[in-house]
C-alpha cells in the first residue's frame, strides 16, 4: 500500500488519532509520518508523532464517559498529588506513584490496550519481600513450562516442573 | 566524541550500538510530571549518592553535570554524544546527568521520570548492555526507594513505558537496503513485530545517512529478557539481508559501487563546504567502503566518531562558538577535508 500523503513510498505506519470523538486514520510511510508531526526538538531526535496526544485520544475522560461535568471535590483524584483522572488523561503522564492505585480501574484497559497485557511478568526490585520475589519466579517458571509444553520439549518441561515444586516448598 | 564508540563491536558492519533505558521512579516523590523545586534537589541527591557512596571504583569513575551550568552548546553536543536525551536538554533546568569515565553508562536524574538508566555498546551486545544498566540499577536500589507494584511492575510517569520501564534499541547502519528501496519492507516487517523504527539524524524528516534505531515499544507483560531475545532475533534477519544484498551489489556492479565510494571519498577530501545531509551521506559511503573491502586503509569506528563530531553541537563545542548554518557547513568541510586527507 502507498503512503496517503505522497503516494511514493510504501506505507509502514497506520495512524490512528481520535479528535473531538472522531476518529481519523492514515496509512503513512516513515518521512510523512515524521514530517505530520508537531514534536521536532533537536536535530539528534525526532518523535514519529505526537505520543503524548495519541496516547489522551485512546484514554476516556469522566466528562467523556459518563457524560456530564462532576462538580469539583467529586472528581477521581489521586490524594497523594492530587491529580485528576482527566488531567492524567489529558497529559497522559502520571504525577506520582499513588496515582496508580487511585486510577487503577481505569487504566488496566489502557495498559491492556497499550502493551496487551496488564501484568509485569520483568524485573522485582531485590528490596521486595522475599516471599514476593519467590512468587514472581514461579509465575514466569510456570510461563516457561507451558512454552517448552507446547515446543514439545518435555525433558526441558520436566526440569522447570521439579525446580517450581522446590520454590513452591520454600513458600 | 563517543569515548565508548572507540572499540569496534560484534556486526559492525551494520550495527553501530547497543542501547538499554531503564526508568525508574522514586516511591516518596512527586514524579516530574509535576514541577516540585525541593523535590527535584532531593532526587539529584538520593540518586548521586546512591551512586558515589556505592564503592570506590565507582565514587572515582562517575561525575555528575546539572542542566543549569551547562550553556545550550555544551547540552546540543552532549544529546549529539547520546549523553543526554533531548528532553532533558530542552525542558528542565531541575535535570541532572550522572556518567562514567567511558561514558558509556549514564543516570539522567529528573527527565521524564526521576531516573533513567542507560547503558551502551558499539555493536551489536544486547545482553551486555542489559547486564551493565541492570547493575548500575541495583546499586542504586540499595539506597533508593523505588515506585514498584507488584502488579503492574516498575511504575513510570508514562504508561508506554510501565512495566519493565525498558526500552532496548539497536542503531544500524543500511546503507543498501536504503539504495535499493527495500528498506521500506523491512520497516513494515519491525513494525509488524511490535518494533519501533526511527531515524537517528536528521532534521525530523529522513533516515539520514541510512541510520535507523530500532526499538521495543512493549514494556508490560513481557521479561527483559525476552524483549531482548525479540530485538535480538530481528535485528540478526535485517543484518543478514543488508549483508546479502550487499555481496550481491559487489558481484554483480563492481565497477558502479566503486566509483560510488571512491568519489564519495574524493569529495570528502577535496569540497570546501558540506552540508549535514550531504557529509552524513558521503561517510555512508565510505562505511560501505570500508565493509566490503573496497576501502582497507580506514576503520568504521573512526568514521562512526566523525559521524558525531560533524553534528551542529559538536562542531559549535569544537571551535568554542555559535556558528550559522554557511559556517557550519565551512566548518564541516574543512574538517572533513583535514580529517580524511592526513590519514
Amino acid at each position: 500500500m502507498k503512503c496517503q500523503e505522497c503516494h511514493n513510498r510504501e506505507a509502514t505506519l497506520h495512524v490512528k488519532e481520535t479528535i473531538n470523538g472522531e476518529i481519523h486514520e492514515a496509512y503513512l510511510c516513515e518521512v510523512c509520518a515524521a514530517k505530520k508531526s508537531p514534536f521536532h526538538s533537536y536535530n539528534t531526535g525526532q518523535k514519529i508523532f505526537n505520543l503524548h496526544q495519541l496516547l489522551s485520544g485512546m484514554m476516556e475522560t469522566e466528562e467523556k464517559s459518563t457524560g456530564k461535568t462532576f462538580e469539583l471535590g467529586e472528581k477521581l483524584q489521586c490524594p497523594n498529588c492530587k491529580m485528576t483522572y482527566d488531567q492524567f488523561a489529558g497529559l497522559s503522564r502520571f504525577g506520582c506513584a499513588q496515582c496508580y492505585t487511585a486510577f487503577r480501574d481505569k487504566i488496566k484497559p489502557l495498559f491492556r490496550k497499550i502493551h496487551g497485557n496488564s501484568e509485569h511478568r520483568g524485573k522485582v526490585p531485590k528490596q521486595q519481600s522475599e516471599e514476593f520475589s519467590i512468587h514472581r519466579k514461579i509465575k514466569l517458571l510456570k510461563a516457561k513450562m507451558q512454552r517448552a509444553v507446547e515446543e514439545e520439549n518435555f525433558e526441558e518441561a520436566a526440569k522447570l516442573r521439579d525446580e517450581i515444586k522446590d520454590l513452591e516448598k520454600g513458600l | 566524541m563517543s569515548k565508548w564508540l572507540d572499540s569496534k563491536g560484534p556486526y559492525s558492519d551494520t550495527v553501530v550500538s547497543s542501547r538499554v533505558r531503564l526508568a525508574r521512579n522514586m516511591k516518596d516523590f512527586f514524579f516530574p510530571t509535576i514541577k516540585d523545586p525541593s523535590a527535584e534537589e532531593k532526587v539529584i541527591e538520593k540518586v548521586y549518592q546512591s551512586i558515589i557512596f556505592a564503592n570506590e571504583a565507582m565514587n572515582k569513575d562517575f561525575r555528575m553535570r546539572r542542566m543549569k551550568d551547562l550553556r545550550e552548546i555544551q547540552r546540543l553536543q552532549m544529546v549529539e554524544q547520546h549523553l543526554i536525551s533531548p528532553q532533558l536538554a530542552n525542558h528542565s533546568d531541575a535535570g541532572a546527568v550522572v556518567y562514567n569515565e567511558k561514558e558509556n553508562l549514564i543516570i539522567m536524574i529528573n527527565e521524564e521520570d526521576h531516573i533513567r538508566i542507560q547503558a551502551l555498546l558499539p555493536g551489536l551486545q544486547l545482553q551486555k548492555v542489559l547486564e551493565s544498566a541492570n547493575q548500575i540499577d541495583d546499586v542504586i536500589e540499595e539506597r533508593v526507594d523505588y515506585a514498584f507494584d507488584e502488579e503492574l511492575g516498575y511504575l513510570s510517569a508514562c504508561p508506554t513505558n510501565t512495566g519493565t520501564g525498558m526500552r532496548a534499541s539497536v542503531m544500524l547502519h543500511l546503507p543498501v537496503l536504503g539504495m535499493s528501496g527495500q528498506i521500506h519492507g523491512m520497516l513494515q516487517f519491525a513494525n509488524k513485530m511490535g518494533l519501533a523504527v526511527r531515524g537517528v539524524y536528521g532534521e525530523g524528516s529522513d533516515f539520514t545517512g541510512n541510520i535507523y534505531q530500532i526499538s521495543n515499544q512493549v514494556t508490560l507483560g513481557v521479561s527483559e529478557e525476552e524483549i531482548i531475545e525479540k530485538l535480538q532475533e530481528i535485528t540478526m534477519h535485517i543484518i543478514e539481508k543488508e549483508r546479502n544484498l550487499r555481496e550481491n551489489l559487489v558481484k554483480e556492479q563492481p565497477v558502479e559501487i566503486e566509483d560510488r565510494v571512491h568519489r564519495s571519498l574524493g569529495i570528502l577530501k577535496s569540497a570546501r563546504t558540506i552540508s549535514l545531509e550531504e557529509g552524513m551521506k558521503l561517510l555512508s559511503n565510505i562505511q560501505l567502503g570500508i565493509s566490503t573491502g573496497i576501502i582497507k586503509d580506514l576503520e568504521l569506528t573512526w568514521i562512526h566518531q566523525l559521524i558525531t563530531i560533524i553534528q551542529p553541537g559538536s562542531l559549535q563545542a569544537l571551535f568554542g562558538k555559535e556558528l550559522n548554518q554557511r559556517e557550519l557547513d565551512i566548518q564541516r568541510g574543512t574538517l572533513l577535508r583535514e580529517k580524511l586527507t592526513n590519514t
